[in-house]
């Protein structure tokens, strides 16, 4: 049992404390036991005849087996704000639609034409090789010079 | 402008629930400020509409016993004022989305209870009472009517005299500040505001005490309890 149960039954709890008092799993259960036993001590107190039924737990037991019950009339525009605010993953999702489009628009663009985008071979093909095929090139100017047949 | 609208349930129980300007409420509950405990249901029932069915299930623990002795004006078997009880707070919940907060909850759950209460006697054949002009505070007050039908046997009224005779053994025997307080609360009905006035300390100091007494009494009472429990 603690405190803000006991300020919940004599009605003086802060509003602001039963989100907290509730927050645990099966902590309504815990809550209602001692509630139960309070009122048993309150009306031993005052000379009154001592109630007791489990009727509250047949109750919540069917209370149990209804559909849960969601966004009522007071229902918060928080809680309204919590439901439709924005995933954590939409950051990641929009940077890969942007590289998705950037890909399209590439991809799709003006076909690499010979000139366009020069292709710089020099880094890709080894040194040897361009150095072999060098050394296998004519020498001979008239080689160079495209003649009418 | 006030129009009526009949709200249709699951069960075909029809409730006339006023439809007002929210605007013009939202006002008036503004100029007015709303009782603790009706704050506090409210807060309760708001927590029951997003889904939060254990905060229900402090509202059904709060209200059955009231609701039992509001039913047993109307119905003379205990069986019968549970079943009605319980009929009575599965529509509240099924309707739940419903309550505007108007009125407070439990004069909601109170119209709901009568409801079923009169539907059960119609069923059955049997003329309901005319509830019209009962006070409410008169039924909550109203134990009589469950003492003289209620059926204890000589077991449960040993059982009862032990708890009570426990509870004032153990009330006696806490330190005074602690008695004071808790005295002043269950006995006297007052507010955590005026005890602490009272005693001169601040209203933390009060919720404190009146826990701690609760807490020992219960303490105390705790093999009576089990063994009550095995019995009843």
């Amino acid at each position: 049992m603690n405190e803000k149960t006991s300020s919940l039954f004599d009605n003086e709890i802060q509003v602001n404390d039963i989100d907290s008092l509730l927050s645990k799993k099966d902590r309504g259960i815990n809550v209602r036991e001692a509630m139960q036993s309070y009122q048993m001590i309150s009306d031993a107190i005052q000379g009154k005849r001592l109630s007791k039924n489990n009727l509250t737990d047949k109750i919540m037991a069917a209370i149990d087996k209804e559909p849960t019950q969601l966004s009522g009339f007071l229902a918060t525009k928080e809680s309204l704000r919590q439901y439709t605010a924005p995933s954590e993953y939409w950051p990641m999702a929009a940077s890969f639609a942007a590289l998705f489009v950037i890909g399209l628009t590439v991809f799709n663009g003006d076909s690499i034409k010979a000139g366009n985008n020069p292709i710089l071979a020099k880094g890709d093909i080894p040194e040897d090789i361009i150095i072999a095929h060098h050394s296998s090139t004519s020498t001979n100017m008239n080689y160079f010079i495209k003649t009418k047949d | 402008m006030i129009n009526l609208l009949k709200v249709v349930s699951k069960s075909s129980e029809v409730y006339n629930a006023p439809i007002v300007n929210t605007e013009a409420v939202k006002i008036n509950m503004e100029a007015r400020p709303i009782s603790p405990e009706r704050a506090i249901d409210q807060k309760l029932v708001e927590k029951a509409q997003k889904g939060d069915k254990q905060a229900f299930g402090i509202l059904v623990e709060k209200y059955q016993l009231k609701l039992n002795r509001l039913i047993s004006r109307m119905v003379r078997d205990q069986s019968e004022i549970e079943d009605i009880v319980q009929d009575s707070f599965i529509k509240a919940y099924r309707a739940i989305n419903n309550f505007r907060g108007d009125s407070a909850f439990y004069t909601w759950l109170y119209r709901i209870g009568i409801n079923t209460a009169k539907n059960h006697l119609v069923s059955l054949g049997r003329r309901p009472k005319a509830m019209d002009a009962v006070d409410i505070e008169e039924i909550e007050n109203f134990q009589d009517a469950q003492d003289l039908r209620s059926v204890e046997t000589p077991e449960t009224t040993m059982m009862n005299n032990q708890i009570t005779a426990t509870v004032n053994n153990a009330a006696e025997s806490l330190p005074d500040e602690l008695k004071q307080a808790f005295k002043l609360r269950e006995m006297d009905g007052h507010s955590y505001e005026e005890i602490a006035e009272m005693m001169g300390c601040p209203i933390g100091t009060v919720r404190s005490r009146i826990f701690r007494a609760r807490d020992a009494i219960a303490e105390k009472l705790k093999p009576l309890i089990e063994e009550t429990n095995k019995r009843w």
